[in-house]
């Protein structure tokens, strides 16, 4: 209006704002013409969707675009209902192998718990002899739950276990009237995918190709929308709501023409990926790595080497490839251990970590397992008490894994030390597991 | 499904809390999507009974999409976002699932 006034001077100045008025007009006007047309596209959105979102013909277009392409990210495709425990029991749970024990089943322990439970038999021989060892290991959250219904396992079942370690011959090798050890065993995986690997970067790739469509559909509706007549907004997005992928809509409501396509290939591939992520994480752990022992780890028949031990870590594990069923492992693990002895006073904290890979080759539902690593102890003990804390050696140790039937399987495994006064190890393992049932719970 | 506008410029946080009885692992990406430039995408697996997030800063317009892939269509949990560190949203999913906002 102040422009309007001015203009109405006669002065020669009056032709020169003239232009000015012609010039600005439509820069001052467009807003006005812009909120009003998002008034006429929020009005639209409010009836088509009665609750708050928004009042504009941006998140009008952006209410079409959901409406056209949410289907392609939830195709109904997934399973509900006929799923057994079994489905769901993880593919790579642990055994009871007691890490940290002569018959420690793997060059690196892992802490994959065991889905139910789960038991291992060893015979053991290191320089004192043969020595025979059992492990038993329970998941106490599956226990306490249905063990029927899979999502009451699903969860659980890849948490966190509980292991008792005991020898089973020579209870008392070195006759001090005490059973010469016992050894208490959790693992607790929080799962340690991180972001930032190859899979991430495919899934999140995907996801931008996905993203890339929409966009150019939500700026193509909202020109649309905003070409509209007047009075048809509501009726050209009912139009464009409606609209067949490929067809060119030519309702008088919207104007000019509309053509779109919908690019059902690029969430195709993004569910794809996101499928192979979710399925990777499961494979790989990282969490806690938690032992007790009382007595004589070594189960050698010498005075003396009685201790308390407590061993706090992490451990860390991932899948690096896979192709055809064989994939290659890196475990890492690293923690603090506390030992006591008990004829002594002597007391020790040292770091306790290792460093190992692994092949394993599926075959239908079971698994060969080879794997070697590093082991280590520092705690810069007295030469003296070396041998007895257990806290300074480098061991070097591989394994065979081969399973005889579901859920079953035979370990052999060798250490030899590299560092420190350690005695070789050749153990045999047997190791057992229980499988959750292969049935479907009933509806209820 | 489409939640509304979100703020130009905003950082958001979005959190997948997964329930403890899912079957299996869920994965989690948000996309920022402006009308001029590429999108950007963050993503993250949830763990059953886990919970994870990304950050993102968001453009001057275009669209937000965050997508969650769970294993079976019974599988959910409580998705929340953060604009600016302002609760804007927080709600109970069942199944895949995608929020989608305009940028604005």
């Amino acid at each position: 209006m102040a422009l309007l006034y001015r203009v109405t001077g006669s002065s020669w100045r009056a032709g020169r704002r003239l232009w000015l008025v012609l010039l600005l007009g439509p820069l001052s006007t467009a807003p006005l013409y812009g909120q009003a047309r998002d008034s006429l596209c929020g009005a639209a959105l409010q009836s088509l969707q009665p609750r708050d979102l928004g009042s504009t013909c941006r998140s009008l277009s952006a209410f079409i675009v959901d409406a056209l392409t949410e289907a392609r990210f939830a195709p109904g495709s997934k399973g509900a209902g006929k799923v057994a425990p079994r489905d769901v029991q993880p593919a790579a749970s642990g055994d009871a192998g007691g890490a940290g024990s002569l018959a420690q089943g793997e060059a690196v322990p892992g802490v994959r718990p065991v889905a139910l439970a789960g038991g291992t038999v060893s015979a053991v021989g290191t320089d004192a002899g043969t020595r025979a060892m059992t492990s038993i290991a329970l998941n106490p959250l599956v226990l306490l739950g249905d063990l029927n219904d899979p999502k009451a396992v699903a969860g659980p079942s890849r948490f966190a276990d509980l292991t008792l370690l005991l020898p089973v011959d020579k209870l008392d090798a070195n006759h001090d009237g005490r059973i010469d050890y016992f050894g208490v065993r959790s693992r607790i995986n929080v799962l340690g995918i991180k972001a930032g690997s190859e899979l991430f970067k495919d899934v999140e790739a995907a996801a931008d190709s996905a993203m890339v469509h929409d966009v150019k559909l939500a700026v193509l509706i909202r020109h649309a929308l905003e070409n509209a007549p007047e009075g048809g907004v509501k009726q050209c997005a009912e139009a464009l709501l409606k609209a067949t992928p490929g067809a060119t809509i030519t309702s008088e409501h919207c104007g000019a023409p509309v053509s779109f396509d919908l690019d059902t290939a690029a969430v195709a591939k993004l569910r794809e990926k996101t499928r192979t992520l979710r399925e990777a994480a499961d494979r790989d752990y990282f969490g806690l790595d938690l032992r007790f022992d009382t007595g004589d780890p070594t189960l050698g028949d010498s005075l003396g080497r009685d201790a308390t031990s407590l061993l706090a870590g992490l451990a860390w594990g991932r899948k690096l490839t896979g192709t055809g069923g064989t994939e290659v492992g890196l475990k890492l693990r690293l923690g603090a251990r506390y030992v006591s002895l008990r004829d002594t006073s002597a007391t020790k904290l040292g770091a306790d970590g290792g460093l190992g890979f692994e092949l394993t080759r599926r075959l239908n539902e079971q698994t060969i397992r080879i794997d070697a690593g590093f082991e280590f102890g520092y705690g810069n003990a007295d030469k003296a008490l070396e041998v007895p804390l257990q806290t300074d050696f480098l061991t070097f140790r591989g394994s065979l894994s081969i399973p005889l039937a579901n859920s079953t399987n035979v370990t052999v495994t060798l250490s030899a030390p590299v560092h420190g006064d350690q005695s070789p190890t050749l153990s045999i393992s047997g190791n057992w597991a229980m499988l959750f049932s292969a049935l479907a719970p009933a509806k209820r | 499904m489409f939640r509304g506008p979100i703020k130009k410029n905003g950082k958001v946080t979005a959190t997948f809390s997964a329930d403890f009885s899912n079957t299996g692992v869920g994965a989690m990406v948000t996309t920022n999507g402006p009308e001029t430039g590429q999108p950007s995408s963050q993503s993250a697996v949830i763990a059953p009974g886990g919970t994870n997030q990304t950050n993102m800063t968001l453009g001057p317009d275009g669209l937000y999409r965050i997508f969650v892939d769970v294993k079976e269509a019974s599988d959910g949990g409580r998705l929340k976002v953060v604009v600016n560190g302002k609760e804007r949203d927080a709600d109970i999913i069942k199944g895949d699932t995608t929020w989608l906002y305009s940028i604005e």
